[in-house]
C-alpha cells in the first residue's frame, strides 16, 4: 500500500515537473517528508544521490563554460571581425562614404557585437549569466534557428528532440525486446545454436562501428539496390496527407532503424544471457533444485526473478540516453536529430547551442545514473544495507 | 602465466590470440616495407597520375573480365635530340608505344612532362592511332602545359580532341580509343615533339590510367586503398592499445588506492569516480578536439582520460575483498608498510584484471579515436581509417558506389576491435569462473 502511495506520488511529481514546476516543487516536498517519515535511511540516501547528480551536473557546466571562455571566444571574436569586413566590403557605397574611416568603422561595429555578446569579459564573469539561462535553455542561438525561426535553444532542442526519440528510441525498444527474448532462449539452452549466435552478434555489436555499418547500409540497400532512400526523415517537400506523410516516414526510417537495431540487439542479448547464467549459479538455485523444484518453477521464481532489476535497470538506462541519438550516425543518415543538431552548432560555433546541448547530453546522462541508481537501492535489498 | 594458457584454451580467446598475431604480423610488415607511404598521404601530386576511384583489379575481372585494363606505366621507346643551328636550338622528339590489347577504355592517360629550357619551347604531342589516324592533342608554348598533364582534364585536349571527332560530352580518352563502339586494339603512339631556343632538357613519363587497380582499388585522389589499409593498421594498434594501456594502468592505480585506503579517501575518490561517469564522453572529446586541435599522443591521453572508469571499479572491488586475505593481515602485522603491501602484495592480484580490461577496453578506445577522425577532428597528419572513411564520405563516396573504399578501412577497425574483444571475453571468463561452462 505505502509503496504503491510513493510510486504514484513519485509519478505525479516527475509529470508536473514538466507541465507546472511550482506544483512539482510541492509534490516533491510532500514525497521527501513522507519518505523521511516512513524510512529515513533510505530516503536520505536517495536525497544524498540527487544532491550528488545536481554537483555533476553543475562540474560540467562550470567546465564548458570555462572551456569557452578561453579559445572559444577567441576564435569567435575573430569570426565576428571577418564577417563585419565581409559585410563592410560588399557594400561600395558605404566603402566609398567612409573614405580612409573604414578600417575604424568596422573595428567599432565589431566591438559592439563583441560586446553584445559578452566575449569582452573574462568566462567567469560569464558564469552566472550563462548557469541561469542553461539551466532553462532560455539562452538565444547565434546562428542556427529552428524551422519556426525561433532563436531560442530551447525551442530549437525541442524540435529536434522528438525526431531522435522517434527513431533511436523505437530502435533501443526494438533491440531490447529482441535482444532479451534472445538472451533468455540462449541461457535456457546454454551451447546451442543460438547462444552461439548471440556470442557472435555480440561480438559484432562490440567492433563494428554503428555508422560504418550505416554507410555500407547505405550503399547496399540505397545505391546498389535503389529500395530506400540514403537520407533525411521526409521527402522535400513531405506529402501533406497525414497517411501518405507517415508511410513517408517510415519509408525514411527503415534503413537507420535497421542499422541501429542490427548493431545493438547483440549487446543486449549477451549481457541478458550473462546475467541469467550469473543467476542460475547461485547456491539458492542448487537449493531449488536439490529440493527437487520444477524446472519451470525454478526458472521462474529463482532465477528470473533476481536478474529482473539489472535488466530493468538496464532497460531504463538505455532509454533515455536514446533520447541524445547519436552524433555519427545522424550524420551518415542526414537525420534531423539532437546528434546531427551537436555536429550542426560545433560547425558554425554556436556557442548558446553547444553549451545547451551539453547540458541537455549531460542532463539526460545524469538522470539515468540517478534512476539507475534509485532503482537498484528500491530494488535490491542488498544496496540499502 | 597460467592465465595466458587458460585464456589460450579459451575457443574465443585463442581466436582472438591468433588474429592479434595475424593483425601483429601484418604492421610489421606495414613498418617495414610501406613506412614510406605515411608522408605521402597528402601528396596529392604524388598520387594524381595514378587512376581515380577505380575498383579493384579481382572485381573487375570478376564483373568485366573482357573490359579490364590494368594501369601502365610506361618509358619512352624512343627519344632523339637533335641540335639545330650550330647549337642554337634544340629539337627533342619523345616516342612513346603502348601496345594495347584490351577490350575496354583506360580511366585516362596522363603524360608527365618535365621540361628545362633556356626560353619557353613549342611543344606538340601527337596521338596516332593502330588503324593510322593522327590526333594533334596539344600545340602550345611549354609555360602554359602543366606538368602532369591528363587527356581527360587538360581544356586544350579536350577541345583539340571535340574538334576532331566532332563529338563532345564524351570523356576524350574514350573518343581517341574507340571507333564507333569498337575499342581498337593494336599499338598506339604518343609523339611528344619539343623545339626551342638554347638548350632544351626533358624527362617524361606515360601513364595510362586503367579501370581497376591492385588488390582494392584507390581513392578519388588516386590513392591505393590497399597500402593505406595497411599503412593505418600499426596506426589503429597503437592507438587502441596505448589508449587502454594508459586508462587500465591509471584505473588500477586509482582502484587500489581508493579500495586500500577505504574511509574517508574512499569516499571522496569514489564521488570524483561518479562524478566522471557522469560526464558525457563523446560530445566532451568532440569539443576538445576542435578547440585544441590535438595530435596524435594528446588524442590517445584524452580517450583514456575519459575511459579508465571501468578499470577502477573492478580493480577496487578486488581491493576490498583482498585486503582482508590472511597474508595481507600477516604483512600487516609485521609492520610493512602500506606502499609495499600494495605493490607486493595487492598489485600482482589485481593484475590479471587489468590486463582483461585493457583487452576489453581497445574496442571503445579504436572506435572513439576512428569516429573522432571521421569527424574531421583527428590528427590530421596520422593516415588512419578514420581519416580514410572522412574522405570517403566528404567526396561521397557511397552516393558513387565506391564500396572498395569504404569497406577495407571499417573491416580493418572491426577486426582490430574484434580481436581484443575476444580476448578480453576470454580472460572475463577465465578471471569469473562463474561465467564458465559447467
Amino acid at each position: 500500500m505505502l509503496k504503491f502511495v510513493v510510486l504514484s506520488l513519485l509519478l505525479i511529481a516527475s509529470i508536473l515537473t514538466f507541465l507546472n514546476p511550482p506544483l512539482a516543487a510541492v509534490a516533491w516536498l510532500a514525497l521527501v517528508a513522507l519518505g523521511l517519515k516512513k524510512d529515513r535511511a533510505l530516503t536520505l540516501k536517495i536525497l544524498t544521490r540527487v544532491a550528488n547528480a545536481a554537483l555533476v551536473l553543475l562540474a560540467v557546466l562550470v567546465i564548458t563554460v570555462a572551456m569557452f571562455g578561453g579559445t572559444i571566444a577567441e576564435i569567435k571574436k575573430e569570426m565576428i571581425i571577418s564577417e563585419v569586413k565581409r559585410w563592410v566590403m560588399s557594400q561600395p557605397q558605404l566603402v566609398q562614404k567612409l573614405g580612409p574611416k573604414v578600417k575604424e568603422f568596422i573595428a567599432q561595429q565589431a566591438e559592439r557585437l563583441i560586446k553584445a555578446e559578452g566575449l569582452d569579459r573574462p568566462w567567469y564573469e560569464n558564469l552566472p549569466y550563462y548557469l541561469s539561462t542553461v539551466v532553462t535553455l532560455e539562452l538565444r542561438s547565434q546562428v542556427l534557428r529552428s524551422n519556426t525561426g525561433s532563436q531560442l535553444v530551447r525551442d530549437i532542442t525541442m524540435e529536434r528532440l522528438p525526431r531522435t526519440v522517434l527513431l533511436f528510441t523505437t530502435a533501443t525498444i526494438i533491440s531490447a525486446v529482441a535482444g532479451i527474448l534472445l538472451g533468455l532462449v540462449a541461457a535456457r539452452k546454454r551451447g546451442s545454436f543460438v547462444d552461439k549466435f548471440v556470442t557472435f552478434a555480440a561480438l559484432i555489436s562490440a567492433s563494428f562501428p554503428m555508422w560504418w555499418i550505416g554507410m555500407i547500409m547505405i550503399q547496399i540497400f540505397s545505391y546498389g539496390l535503389n529500395l530506400f532512400p540514403s537520407g533525411g526523415m521526409t521527402s522535400v517537400p513531405p506529402p501533406k496527407e497525414l497517411l501518405a506523410y507517415l508511410s513517408d516516414l517510415l519509408y525514411h526510417m527503415a534503413l537507420p532503424l535497421t542499422t541501429i537495431v542490427l548493431v545493438s540487439f547483440g549487446g543486449w542479448a549477451y549481457v541478458t544471457r550473462s546475467i541469467l547464467v550469473g543467476a542460475t549459479k547461485e547456491d539458492y538455485v542448487l537449493a531449488a533444485k536439490a529440493r527437487g523444484l520444477a524446472e519451470r518453477v525454478i526458472l521462474l521464481r529463482h532465477v528470473l526473478r533476481p536478474s529482473l532489476p539489472p535488466i530493468l535497470t538496464m532497460i531504463a538506462l538505455s532509454l533515455v540516453a536514446s533520447l541524445t541519438g547519436a552524433i555519427i550516425t545522424e550524420i551518415v543518415f542526414n537525420w534531423p536529430g539532437m546528434g546531427l543538431l551537436y555536429w550542426e552548432a560545433i560547425e558554425t560555433l554556436d556557442v548558446p547551442v553547444i553549451l545547451g546541448l551539453t547540458y541537455v547530453f549531460t542532463l539526460v546522462f545524469v538522470i539515468a545514473m540517478l534512476i539507475l541508481d534509485i532503482l537498484y537501492i528500491i530494488l535490491d535489498p542488498r544496496v540499502r544495507g | 602465466m597460467e592465465v595466458v594458457r587458460e585464456l589460450l584454451s579459451q575457443r574465443a580467446g585463442a581466436f582472438g590470440a591468433a588474429l592479434f598475431v595475424v593483425l601483429l604480423l601484418l604492421a610489421l610488415y606495414s613498418m617495414s616495407s610501406l613506412g614510406g607511404y605515411a608522408r605521402l598521404w597528402h601528396n596529392t601530386t604524388y598520387w594524381s597520375v595514378y587512376p581515380s576511384a577505380v575498383p579493384p583489379e579481382w572485381f573487375g575481372k570478376l564483373l568485366y573480365p573482357d573490359k579490364v585494363v590494368p594501369t601502365l606505366f610506361l618509358d619512352p621507346t624512343n627519344v632523339t635530340k637533335k641540335s639545330l643551328f650550330n647549337g642554337a636550338a634544340t629539337n627533342v622528339t619523345v616516342v612513346y608505344e603502348i601496345p594495347y590489347s584490351y577490350g575496354g577504355v583506360p580511366n585516362d592517360i596522363k603524360l608527365i612532362l618535365n621540361i628545362k629550357y633556356e626560353s619557353a619551347p613549342g611543344v606538340k604531342v601527337v596521338f596516332i592511332r593502330p588503324d593510322g589516324k593522327a590526333v594533334t592533342v596539344i600545340r602550345d608554348s611549354a609555360k602554359n602545359i602543366p606538368t602532369i598533364i591528363s587527356f581527360n582534364n587538360f581544356d586544350q585536349i579536350k577541345n583539340n580532341v571535340y574538334t576532331w571527332s566532332r563529338v563532345s560530352g564524351v570523356q576524350p580518352v574514350e573518343l581517341l580509343f574507340k571507333e564507333g563502339d569498337e575499342v581498337l586494339k593494336g599499338t598506339y603512339k604518343v609523339v611528344v615533339t619539343i623545339i626551342g631556343l638554347g638548350e632544351v632538357d626533358v624527362r617524361s613519363e606515360l601513364v595510362v590510367d586503367g579501370n581497376v587497380y591492385g588488390l582494392m582499388g584507390t581513392d578519388i585522389f588516386g590513392r591505393d586503398i590497399f597500402v593505406y589499409t595497411m599503412v593505418g593498421l600499426p596506426y589503429g594498434l597503437l592507438i587502441g592499445v596505448l589508449t587502454s594501456l594508459i586508462a587500465a594502468v591509471w584505473g588500477t592505480g586509482y582502484g587500489l588506492v581508493s579500495g586500500y585506503a577505504g574511509g574517508k579517501v574512499d569516499e571522496v575518490m569514489q564521488r570524483i569516480l561518479e562524478i566522471w561517469y557522469s560526464i558525457p564522453a563523446l560530445p566532451i572529446l568532440i569539443m576538445l578536439a576542435i578547440i585544441y586541435k590535438p595530435t596524435l599522443m594528446l588524442i590517445i591521453l584524452l580517450i583514456a582520460v575519459f575511459s579508465w572508469m571501468g578499470a577502477a571499479k573492478v580493480v577496487r572491488s578486488m581491493v576490498l575483498s583482498l585486503k582482508n586475505e590472511g597474508y595481507v593481515m600477516a604483512a600487516k602485522a609485521a609492520g610493512a608498510p602500506s606502499t609495499w603491501i600494495m605493490i607486493k602484495h595487492v598489485l600482482p592480484q589485481v593484475l590479471p584484471y587489468t590486463a582483461a580490461q585493457v583487452a576489453l577496453g581497445v574496442p571503445g578506445a579504436i572506435l572513439t579515436e576512428v569516429s573522432l577522425d571521421f569527424l574531421g577532428l583527428g590528427d590530421p597528419n596520422v593516415p588512419t581509417w578514420g581519416w580514410m572513411l572522412h574522405d570517403a564520405q566528404v567526396y561521397g563516396a557511397s552516393v558513387n558506389g565506391y564500396w572498395w573504399w569504404i569497406t577495407p578501412p571499417g573491416l580493418m577497425v572491426a577486426l582490430v576491435a574484434l580481436s581484443f574483444a575476444m580476448m578480453g571475453y576470454a580472460l572475463d571468463v577465465v578471471l569469473n569462473p562463474r561465467l564458465r561452462e559447467v
